[in-house]
């Protein structure tokens, strides 16, 4: 890590040892919780064992073919070599602060994207007039990738959180407000009728009819953009400097220490598999008493 | 069923209470007693150790100043968080520094951060070529192709401008962009021709065989500033006096930094990744505080050829008076 | 006919003025950061549709449509053996959920170190991280297909090909197109940033270069570009859909 001499750290610290066991729970985690949320009965035990069978090779192969020369180590290192560093890593006060950066920058991000595409998705979709004009205004602006924001956030906020926020909250905002869009779209006309005629205003209307049946969309869209987030977050890093994980890869990178570079990726990748499963749990969590209505209309697993 | 319709908003509510809290937090310190802050942006390397020196030993307190140091990642990114509001002073080569004031930005220089030591062969910066490499000039990379770490830069700028005193097309060369620490590899492997190294990949580079082809700090101006330390006009009118303290203490620290190089050698791995082997054998600059204006005059006809900066530009507009 | 002109004022009322706004507010913006919409017109023609943009903006789309397209082939060909066969999932898919959870542009550093500083660097960029939902989509469509259509298949005695083009490929054809959608926003995503790195062309390379010489009506050109390029692209990527989707919808079994 920048600006530390290399330590001697103890050869298993409580950090390293539970890096490995979360990764494994969580990966089952995530089979078991995919079927569960979508009504399909719990993964038998031969599958799960085959899941980590594959595992398994996979990093066998990391291993062996480095060492056999097969891969070439100047850009491969072994295995071993990266699991070092990652033990390194977990006992490292700065790779700690990058992951509580990187959290930060994704929670408020994604908070701040999902309450602004609530607020404007519920107004839109109860207010047809609004809707009928601003639907172009949205179609084009969806599509426009928020990377090319990256320039812009740098001249204003240079490598304040904000600029990563920018970027964040943009990208998100847009996945959830979709979501949100067909939610509110699918509540039912009679039941708005219905709350109409026993005299509802139009913001009960909204929290009572709109909003409950636009929920499971709108925890999809959450997932969706809870990923979508974390991307961002990391790639701002990487570009513009904020000090995350991002950033400590580019560090890495720049001064060569590969083993390091690659721990740091595989840290990345388990922060986006806690991020999937944290966004299904809640998805569980919050849908348990929803009947699932909306089997068919999820834009990507 | 109530309290679950409530959970909703409520973790909303609380949610975005903290994310806008993450938002707001994000605001530089405040004064502390007498010294003043100053907030100053400085890269990670070999270049700025004469300031942290300076500041360890207690100069800058001596001036009143309670220096706040955070790290950058380039000077175009550092005169960008200038700007913006984020630092009072920060580091950044002069070539970029030129070109912001050139397209408007209130750029000013306060003092001078690092200079090329003027001895061919010896500085800290430089174009190394691979060991199977058999060009005995610059003048025969006319053609070539050279990696800077960013194309139109100072790397760039004064590689040309070696290649043309050398005697060959300083116009003809190509440059291509890439981080320093993958040309040792590229050069080996032919993929460029040669390529503008500093401190301390130059050294690395000299100790794993590949060579020195030309001096390019050194061939454009006898002792170049090559960084500086830049402030804005609107900084400078409101906070005057901190600049007027910096100035004394960075003059006493250039002075005692050029006088005692072991101990800035001793320093710089500690806030960089150099380990003490490479520190101890690679150049250091020279720490000068004052600007050497007539070495930017001197970049500023191939900026001008390589349309980076506009014929109108005068230097004196961003030297500080 | 009647409702041609109220739905062509619902449809540009907004853009227009919302483009109308902007330029009017910023035609005597001071702020260096934010120059006027005119300046940055004249920018857009000068750079892009000039001096040679042009050529950058075709670099950085044929990156795109190679990593692109050899994603999505990779993903057919493999996604369609392992949507087949359980047990060959049951060994993959968690590695293959791992990696589709690495956020792709953090590849970048490690291809830069693996396929040096050219095109094949950032091909491989591309392809690396649009490959992941595209192939597990396809995994995803191919292992969901009805039941009693593969029973029907299986009594009429249509095997192989026959059965990947009649059956398999029509059946998983929304599954493989929602992860086409998220590959091509992902592989735009990695286009810009992938130029951003050890560049000397490309769009990602021009944007950054303004915004490091601090040219910046040059630099919200490129922004304006970007948008214009999402845009189009998916607008292609609509075309495409409703041309693989509709021959599907014509061709099921009513």
């Amino acid at each position: 890590m920048a600006g530390s001499s290399s330590p001697s750290p103890p050869l298993a610290t409580p950090g390293a040892l539970l890096g490995p066991a979360v990764v494994f729970t969580r990966l089952y985690g995530t089979e078991s919780m995919n079927r569960a949320v979508s009504g399909r009965r719990r993964v038998t035990r031969p599958s799960q064992f085959r899941g980590v069978i594959g595992f398994g090779v996979f990093l066998f192969l990391w291993e062996i073919l480095p060492v056999a020369g097969f891969l070439p180590a100047r850009y491969f290192p072994p295995f071993h070599e990266v699991v070092w560093a990652l033990f390194l890593d977990f006992a490292s006060p700065v790779f700690w602060h990058s992951v509580a950066y990187t959290a930060q920058a994704w929670f408020a991000g994604l908070v701040i994207a999902f309450v602004a595409a609530a607020a404007v998705g519920l107004v839109l979709g109860s207010v047809p007039v609004l809707w009928r004009y601003t639907e172009s205004t949205i179609e084009f602006l969806r599509p426009i990738p928020s990377v090319a924001l990256i320039p812009l956030a740098v001249l204003m906020f240079g490598i304040d959180i904000k600029s990563a926020l920018l970027l964040i909250v943009y990208a998100a905002f847009w996945q959830i407000l979709i979501q949100i869009l067909y939610g509110v779209k699918d509540v039912d006309p009679v039941a708005l009728d219905t709350a109409r005629v026993y005299g509802l205003g139009r913001w009960s209307r909204i929290r009572h009819v709109s909003w409950p049946t636009a929920l499971p969309y709108a925890i999809t869209g959450f997932r969706l953009g809870a990923s979508v987030a974390l991307v961002l977050a990391v790639t701002a890093e990487l570009v513009i400097g904020n000090p995350g994980i991002g950033h400590q890869v580019a560090l890495a990178q720049s001064a060569m220490a590969l083993p390091e570079m690659y721990s740091l990726v595989i840290a990345a990748g388990i922060m986006g598999v806690l991020v999937n499963v944290l966004a299904r749990a809640i998805e569980r969590k919050v849908l348990a008493w929803h009947p699932s209505v909306r089997a068919d209309r999820q834009e990507a697993p | 069923m109530k309290t679950r319709k409530l959970i909703g908003p409520v973790a909303a509510a609380l949610g975005l209470c903290l994310s806008l809290s993450v938002v707001g937090a994000s605001h530089a310190a405040s004064s502390t007693g007498s010294a003043m802050v100053a907030n100053v942006g400085l890269l990670p390397n070999a270049e700025t150790a004469a300031i942290r020196l300076g500041d360890k030993k207690g100069f800058f307190k001596e001036a009143g100043i309670d220096l706040k140091i955070t790290d950058t990642s380039s000077g175009a990114a550092a005169i960008t968080a200038l700007i913006a509001g984020q630092f009072d002073i920060v580091f950044a080569n002069t070539v970029s520094v030129m070109q912001g004031r050139d397209k408007g930005l209130p750029l000013v220089i306060v003092d001078a951060a690092s200079t090329s030591t003027g001895v061919s062969g010896k500085d800290f910066s430089a174009l190394v070529v691979s060991s199977k490499n058999t060009m005995k000039s610059a003048k025969e990379l006319s053609g070539k192709t050279i990696a800077s770490n960013t194309v139109k830069n100072i790397g760039e700028v004064t590689a040309r401008i070696s290649v043309q005193k050398a005697g060959g097309d300083g116009g003809s060369v190509k440059v291509v962009e890439m981080p320093f620490s993958n040309m040792e590899q590229a050069l080996e492997e032919g993929q460029i021709d040669a390529a503008w190294m500093v401190e301390p990949f130059h050294t690395t580079a000299v100790q794993h065989g590949l060579r020195d082809i030309a001096s390019n700090y050194v061939d454009t101006a006898p002792h170049l500033t090559a960084a500086a330390f830049v402030s804005t006009d609107g900084i400078i009118k409101k906070k005057g006096d901190l600049i007027k303290r910096f100035r004394t203490a960075m003059a006493k620290t250039a002075e005692y930094a050029n006088a005692h190089p072991a101990e800035i050698r001793e320093l710089i791995p500690t806030f960089t990744k150099i380990t003490p082997a490479i520190a101890n054998a690679f150049v250091i600059p020279r720490y000068d505080a004052e600007v050497n204006v007539a070495s930017l005059e001197a970049m500023l006809p191939e900026m001008q050829r390589l349309e980076m900066i506009s014929k109108t530009f005068k230097v004196g507009s961003v030297i500080y008076k | 006919m009647k409702t041609f002109w109220p739905r062509l004022l619902a449809t540009t009322l907004v853009p227009v003025a919302l483009f109308v706004l902007w330029y009017v507010a910023s035609s005597d913006s001071g702020n260096f950061f934010f120059p006027p919409l005119a300046k940055i017109l004249a920018a857009f023609d000068k750079v892009w549709i000039n001096a040679g943009g042009f050529g950058d903006i075709a670099i950085s789309l044929w990156r795109l449509a190679i990593g692109f397209l050899a994603s999505l082939i990779f993903s057919l060909v493999v996604g369609v053996v392992l949507g087949l066969s359980k047990s060959a999932r049951d060994y993959t898919e968690p590695v293959f959920e791992f990696f589709r959870a690495i956020p792709p542009t953090v590849m970048i550093p490690v291809l830069l170190v693996v396929s040096g500083i050219g095109d094949a660097s950032k091909i491989a960029v591309i392809s690396f991280g649009c490959l992941w939902p595209m192939l597990l989509n396809t995994i995803e469509g191919v292992r969901s297909i009805d039941p009693v259509l593969k029973d029907t298949c299986r009594v009429y005695r249509i095997h192989g090909l026959r059965r990947l083009f009649s059956l398999t490929l029509p059946a998983a054809a929304p599954q493989i197109v929602t992860g086409m959608r998220t590959g091509l926003s992902i592989a735009i995503i990695l286009m810009v940033i992938s130029e951003m790195f050890a560049s000397r062309n490309g769009m990602g390379f021009m944007i950054i270069q303004f915004q490091r010489t601090f040219s910046i009506p040059e630099m919200w050109s490129g922004i304006l570009l970007l948008g214009l390029i999402g845009v189009l692209l998916s607008l292609l990527m609509r075309v495409v859909e409703l041309w693989v989707l509709g021959w599907y919808e014509r061709s099921r079994v009513r």
